[in-house]
Formats: C-alpha cells, structure tokens, sequence
C-alpha cells in the first residue's frame, strides 16, 4: 500500500509542477482519439479524407477551451457527414445546437465531457464516466455524458445505414432524412443506455454523500452493480442479447478504473500553480503560488455520533484557521 | 519592505479573480431577481426554439402520416396537442433555469461576501 501511495504522491507532484503542460497534453491525446475514430469510420466526405486535417485540428484545439474544441470537432464531423448527404448533416447540426439550447446555456465547464464519452463508448468502457462524474460533480454535469452518448449512438447508427444512405438517390431524400432522425428518436438501446447513466450518475452522487464510512468506494461498486443490471435486463427486455459479455467486461474494467480514479482523486484537492500579476502604491508583484503538495493520503474520520456538536467543532477549527491564515487541516 | 501578509492576501484575491471571480464577479452587479429575471427570458427563448426544433424534427419524421392527418381536418387536434406539448416543456425547461440561476446567485453573493471582507481587511492594512 505504501508504494501506491508513493506513486501516487509522484504522480501529484509530476502533475503538479508541469501544471503547464500536463493539461494540453491530456486534451491533445483525448481529441487526437476523438479525431482519429471520426477519420476512421466517418470518412464520407473524400476532401477531408486526408491524416493531416485531423492532426492540426487535434493541435490546434488542444490549445483552446475545451468547449470550443469540441464545437470544433463537431463541425468537422458536420463536414464528414455531408459527405452522405445534406440531410444527415442538417440532422446532426440540430442535434448540436439542441444541446447548446437545453444544456451548454447553463454551463460550459463540461466540454471535455461532451468529448470523452463518445471515446469511451467507442473503447467499450463507457460505463466509468456515469460513476466517475458522480463521485466528483453533481448530476447537472452527466448531462453532458448523455449527450456524448446520444452523438455516440447517432453516429454509430448512421455507420451502420451507410449502405442505405450512400444508396438512396437524391429523389429519396426524405429516406436519407427518415434514416438520420430514426437513430435518435427510435434508437431503444440508445434510451436504454441514457436511463442507466443518468440513474447510476445519481445513486453514485448520493451514495458517496452519506457520511458512512468507505463512502466513496460503497458508491462505486452500488454503482457498477446497478449500472449493469439495469443495461442487462433492459437489454432482455428489448431482446437484444448481444453483446452481454462485452458489456460485463466493460462493466468491471470500468469499475476498476473508478476505484483507480477514487484512489488518484480522493481527498486531493485539486489545486494548481497559479501565475499572478498585481500591484499596490509601491511594487510591482508577478507571484507563482505553488500549492503544498499532499505527502500522505489522510483518512476520512467519520464521527456520528454527536453530530452537532462535531460540527460546531469543526467550525470552530475553521474559524480559528481563517484567522491565523493557516490550513485548517493542520489543526488535527 | 515588502508586506509578507499582504502579499499573501493579494495573491489570495488575485487567484480568485483569475479563476472564480471571473464568473462570480459580474452576477454581483445584478439584484437576485433581476439576475434571475434575465435567466428566465433568455431559457424563454432559447427553450422556444429548443422546442420549435423538436417540434420540426417530429413532422419530418412523422412526414406522411402528419400530411395525411392534416388532411383528414384533425388540424385543429393537432395544433391543441403541439400547443399542451409546448407548455409543459416549457414549465419544466423554465423550472430548472429558475433553480440554476438561484444556486448560481446565492453561491456568488457568498463568495462576494467573503472578496469584500478580504479586500477590506486589505485596505486597513
């Protein structure tokens, strides 16, 4: 256990001082995945079809806000997709700006989101990002994971038509139209899915906010169990047996990366290497402010039983840290 | 000579308007209903489109049989049940820009709370 520890404490301070870098790089490599499925399978568009647009692009968009990446990347989608005719990219184009309207309005953080769950539902493991966004955000973020997954399950649809709709001649071009608009409206597996995550997403976020002990990891696993017991009997259901061991196996690896993630997250405070700039009547400041690093996981003490009065303690420790303009956690 | 504690709390203050404040700061200037006024009419139009889009995406796929319908001199029904659709769509849609826009409030104005605490204790320095 020490030598995870260790690794972990490692990897912190490696993340922590190349703040910098770390970030682009793990957007690089997220869209570089993202761009490299769509040129493989979506290739319908022959002037796109070239290795070096989804590589620039991957650059260039590793620099920028992750939610303009991926508007990015949606529209180089949108291209490839013309490719198999206007109807099919008009359908996707309104799928984006659906999610603008009811969702991207209110918050703009989860753009990476958007972007990792097609990934993840493509690598078969999609079945981590409902639990992982439980443990760290509120269920208003899986939102984000839903619509990753309804533009997965789109995608994947139109992959499938591809036959019927390069086939169909311009005089069917409501057949291209029924064909784009059937793989969201009358997609069940698609809905399916969506009602497992987002349950999951939610039994996830309250498990691991009773103040029971292992919270973390009860949510998780309640998590994973649920998960894949609603998918299996909805699949049952729909009678659509296939691809049960694909998804148990998904299923466990996901939960195995989750109890990574909860291992790597957990009581780390995300904090990073701030670079400010500001002045007052007599200097100039340009300060670097570096976070002090976490050397040893603290266990989570849960005290029920006098509540109250634990809290008013705590406060108390609060208080007195505000005051003395130290870490409250060096009071314990 | 440099004031260490100052610098402390500049550096404090800084980081939050580089990060925090930039989205807390400008709901400050709003009173709640105001901010919360603002929030509703723009989910207003934007849930309007939202639902003319869903509503134009149906007929497109319903495509005959909705022509057929219309033919038929159900019009009237169908106007009805677009117009019921549109209503609880939006009452829900609405509900959630309220309660978004009133989290989002209460948490600026305590963080605005605890920025001019320090910017005063800043300035007594």
């Amino acid at each position: 256990m020490d030598t995870l520890y260790e690794i972990k404490t490692r990897v912190i301070t490696f993340i922590e001082k190349n703040d910098m870098y770390v970030k682009p790089v793990a957007r690089f490599i997220l869209l570089l995945m993202a761009y490299l499925m769509v040129y493989m399978n979506l290739s319908y568009f022959p002037k796109l079809h070239n290795i070096f647009i989804p590589l620039i692009l991957a650059v260039a968009c590793a620099i920028l806000p992750m939610g303009l990446s991926a508007v990015i990347l949606g529209f180089y989608i949108a291209a490839n997709l013309y490719g198999l005719g206007l109807e099919v990219m008009g359908v996707f184009l309104i799928l984006m700006i659906l999610a603008y309207l009811l969702y991207f309005r209110f918050s703009r953080e989860n753009g990476s989101l958007v972007v990792l769950s097609p990934v993840l539902n493509f690598i078969g493991i999609p079945y981590t990002l409902p639990i992982a966004t439980g443990l760290t955000t509120t269920p208003g973020a899986s939102v984000s994971v839903l619509m990753g997954t309804i533009i997965f399950y789109f995608l994947k649809g139109i992959k499938a038509n591809e036959e019927a709709l390069l086939a169909s001649e311009d005089a069917l071009k409501t057949t291209k139209l029924h064909i784009a608009i059937e793989q969201v409206l009358v997609n069940k597996e698609m809905w399916l899915i969506i009602f497992a995550f987002f349950f999951t997403n939610v039994v996830v976020y309250v498990i691991r906010r009773l103040a029971i002990k292992e919270a973390w990891k009860i949510a998780i696993a309640a998590g994973g169990v649920i998960q894949l017991l609603i998918i299996l009997i909805g699949k049952l259901v729909l009678g659509n047996p296939y691809g049960i061991l694909a998804l148990i196996l998904g299923s466990i690896i996901s939960v195995g990366l989750c109890f990574v993630f909860q291992f790597m997250v957990f009581d780390l405070d995300y904090q990073r290497i701030e670079r400010v700039q500001f002045e007052d009547d007599n200097y100039y400041y340009y300060v670097r402010a570096v976070p002090k690093v976490l050397v040893a996981a603290k266990e989570k003490h849960v005290k029920t039983f006098n509540e109250t009065k634990a809290k008013r303690e705590e406060e108390v420790e609060r208080e007195i840290a505000r005051e003395l303009d130290i870490d409250p956690k060096n009071l314990k | 000579m440099v004031n260490e504690e100052k610098v402390r709390l500049m550096t404090k203050l800084a980081v939050f308007e580089e990060n925090k404040g930039k989205k807390t700061l400008p709901i400050g200037d709003y009173y709640r209903s105001d901010y919360i006024s603002k929030n509703l009419l723009s989910g207003f139009i934007a849930g309007t489109f939202a639902y003319l889009i869903l509503v134009a995406i149906w007929a497109l796929h319903e495509g005959e049989e909705l022509v057929q319908k219309l033919l038929a001199l159900d019009f009237g029904h169908i106007i009805f049940m677009v117009i019921v659709f549109y209503g609880i769509f939006m009452v829900l849609y609405l509900t959630v820009c309220y309660l978004v826009g009133d989290a989002k409030y209460r948490r600026s104005v305590k963080s605005l709370k605890a920025y001019k605490k320090a910017l005063k204790r800043l300035e007594n320095m």
